[in-house]
């Protein structure tokens, strides 16, 4: 029934707003009631806590926002409040239907906004270089709109993201992006600066907005969890199944860049003074999902750090390597209350013929059942003047796909010349 | 004046804790105690008199207080005595200086066998040991700055390492000098600096050692266990050496406060440390890395290393539900 009603709400927007052509004033004038802020408030204190945007999506009180701008409501409920302010200064409060975490997208409803006008949601993108306008309450300033141009989807992106070129910034997130024909194309959702701007695709948000709701908040961490674990099954096991593309560093072959998606730098010390050589080859996923303030997931990143001695004896070199080995770099993110401390097994690894010290720690979510982070460490003991030194670091995996992919990862680091 | 007579006794000037700082052997009679130059014994006390007491008798001895402004008493009492009857072992106090009257006939207590000849320990007590633990423990420093630097050493650099090191063992040492003075009278600062200098020395190889083995068998957690039972057991063999080298008595009696000290040392480094409640968003590797020879235990092959891995998972698993219940 509800899905029927959202049906019959986006035709009868695509209906009574296509085919006609605007002018940025237009935009606004025309949209500006169906574009509201979001707030978040703290119970306690009574004043913000965090500011975003939100936009009308059913003519009974539904409304869509960016997950990231109400996750504090989500995850402490009891301490925060969620609440629409319109660019008319009308205000009320919103209830939480569902979320995607993955996609950072969630629904809110208020009953104070059935009948307002709401926007059409277009599942098609449109075509490259085509003007889109973005719509928003940057820096609590009141409604704005920006234009820019769609330049498609991003290709090297775990998630799917719209690149739009336009200046989209803080306060505007969960805010439409429409196209001239005034259908939402994306959601806004993050910027890199200098008019580098991405949306979340519009056919995520009919996803979201044509599933039931949850109906507790029980049910709704648990969909949080679902969500994630399906999502890191479905591009761990993709990665699995292809061959691990291949990278070549000193006498030893390690997993370069193994999707579309992985971006790799590499460098090397050039400080002459240092007694041994170091080079490093570091790839990492260019996106994440974001859970909380402390904490994202859904990532994947992995380095590689080439050491060789120049002119300094066996001892020396390891005990330099020793202190490379146990200094990890790169926090994790989270709190007490979100995951459990590390837990770590270190053993001797043994494969094709090469042997490594294997560290592997991984950590527990406490919120979501059965997803872990999972952080694993291999240094090379086949030469005593050359040693590589492997990192992986998985956020939000599960114990088969976890391990499947760490042990696959371990066995692709191999040595070419014995 | 009563005629000189043969020795009679000794008066000994002793300290709060019955310690003897004089003995003086009484020859003549009357002894004379006071201030003045002209006395037998001469008191460097300004609450004595000039001419405080004298020392008379014939069979009976006795102490004879010559009308003195602060009086004389027997032993602790409080009230002034005009004449006090001597014997061996009497206790007397004149102004603020207490005396102890020895008999002439008084029987000495039997000769102690001394444990301490030709220790050891006390041949530690050289100059040349002194020189060997500190030279020693300066290579140690030395060593493991140059180890553990990443670029070309420079004496400056030794230096800075090496100084800080020597003084705390210098000042070490000192201190144990001290107490060795203020309770047994001895100096033995060579003695002492040896003991610290070897415990650095051993210190360190320890540490040396314990990371090997532990990495030898990948049994990284019994690093810090080998550490923790070294320390304390070097830390009770230390504190052992400084006190048989100011103890005069058995060594079996020492063995105690040191194996105390040991296991408290112990104590602190097994408890849980405060830190350990910290939260940490990042793992701790804690492993051991050695050169590629000194791994002695084969290593596991891909299937057996993510099975056992699995206890990993399970102690995180663990963490949740324990925080749950």
């Amino acid at each position: 029934m509800f899905l029927l009603r959202v049906l019959i709400c986006l035709l009868l927007g695509v209906s009574a707003l296509a085919a006609e052509e605007w002018t940025t004033e237009d935009v606004y004038t025309r949209h500006q009631d169906s574009v509201l802020q979001v707030r978040i408030i703290d119970a306690k204190g009574g004043a913000k806590r965090s500011i975003g945007s939100g936009f009308m999506v059913s003519d009974d009180g539904r409304l869509v926002t960016n997950f990231h701008v109400v996750a504090d409501f989500v995850h402490h409920p009891d301490d925060h409040r969620a609440e629409w302010v319109g660019s008319d200064g009308s205000s009320g409060p919103l209830e939480l239907l569902d979320v995607d975490v993955v996609h950072d997208l969630a629904v809110m409803q208020s009953e104070a906004l059935a009948g307002r006008k709401f926007l059409a949601v277009e599942s098609n993108l449109p075509k490259m270089g085509e003007r889109l306008f973005a719509l928003g309450f940057p820096y609590d300033l009141g409604l704005t709109i920006v234009e820019g141009t769609y330049n498609g989807l991003l290709e090297k992106s775990l998630y799917e993201r719209i690149h739009l070129t336009s200046s989209i910034n803080p306060g505007m997130s969960g805010g439409p992006a429409i196209d001239r024909n005034g259908n939402v194309i994306g959601v806004n959702v993050a910027t890199a600066g200098n008019q580098v701007s991405f949306l979340v695709p519009a056919r995520h948000v009919i996803e979201l907005l044509t599933r039931d709701e949850a109906s507790t908040r029980g049910e709704l961490m648990d969909r949080i969890g679902a969500q994630l674990r399906a999502n890191q099954a479905r591009y761990l096991s993709e990665l699995m199944q292809a061959p691990f593309v291949s990278m070549s560093l000193g006498d030893y072959q390690v997993p370069g860049a193994i999707a579309r998606y992985v971006n790799c730098w590499s460098q090397t010390d050039q400080d002459a003074e240092r007694l041994y050589n170091h080079t490093e080859l570091s790839c990492q996923s260019e996106d994440d999902v974001f859970l909380s303030g402390e904490l994202t997931t859904g990532a994947i990143r992995y380095e590689h750090a080439l050491f060789s001695s120049r002119k300094i004896g066996t001892l020396r070199f390891w005990t330099q390597l020793q202190r490379q080995f146990g200094s990890f770099y790169g926090d994790l993110g989270g709190d007490k209350a979100s995951v459990t401390g590390f837990e770590c097994h270190r053993d001797f690894y043994e494969h094709a013929g090469l042997k490594s010290k294997l560290v592997l720690c991984v950590r527990r979510y406490r919120e979501f059942d059965g997803l872990y982070d999972l952080v694993q460490r291999q240094m090379t003991l086949d030469r005593s003047d050359r040693a590589l030194q492997s990192t992986l670091v998985l956020t939000g995996v599960d114990r088969e796909h976890g391990l499947e992919f760490a042990r696959r990862f371990a066995e692709e680091v191999r040595w070419t010349k014995p | 004046m009563d005629e000189a007579v043969s020795f009679r006794g000794a008066v000994e000037v002793v300290d709060r804790s019955g310690h003897v700082q004089a003995r003086i052997r009484v020859e003549q009679l009357p002894f004379r105690i006071g201030r003045a130059l002209d006395n037998d014994l001469v008191l460097d006390d300004p609450y004595v008199c000039a001419h405080h007491a004298e020392i008379r008798g014939d069979e009976c001895m006795e102490l004879v207080d010559c009308g003195s402004l602060n009086g004389s008493f027997r032993g602790s009492e409080r009230e002034r005595q005009p004449r006090i009857a001597l014997g061996g072992g009497s206790e007397l106090r004149v102004g603020h200086t207490l005396l102890r009257f020895r008999a002439a006939d008084e029987s000495l207590p039997a000769t102690l066998a001394d444990p301490m000849a030709g220790s050891r320990w006390l041949g530690l007590d050289r100059m040349r040991w002194a020189f060997l633990a500190l030279a020693g423990s300066a290579a140690v420093v030395v060593a493991e700055q140059i180890v553990g630097s990443t670029q070309v050493v420079r004496p400056g650099v030794i230096i800075n390492a090496a100084a800080p090191a020597l003084i705390v063992l210098a000042l070490w040492a000192l201190s144990w000098s001290l107490v060795n003075r203020v309770v047994a009278h001895r100096f033995h600062y060579a003695g002492h600096l040896a003991i610290g200098g070897f415990g650095v020395i051993a210190v360190s190889l320890m540490e040396t050692a314990g990371s090997y083995l532990a990495f030898a068998v990948s049994g990284d957690e019994l690093q810090s266990i080998f550490a923790s039972l070294g320390n304390a057991a070097l830390i009770g063999v230390l504190i052992f050496g400084h006190l048989r080298l100011i103890s005069r008595g058995s060594a079996r009696r020492l063995l105690l406060p040191a194996g105390l000290v040991g296991i408290a040392f112990l104590a602190l480094s097994v408890l849980p440390k405060a830190s350990d409640d910290q939260f940490r968003s990042e793992p701790e590797m804690s492993a051991t890395l050695k050169p590629p020879f000194a791994a002695l235990r084969a290593g596991r092959d891909s299937q057996t290393y993510y099975s056992d891995a699995t206890r990993a998972l399970d102690a995180a698993d663990a963490a949740v539900k324990d925080a749950a219940d």
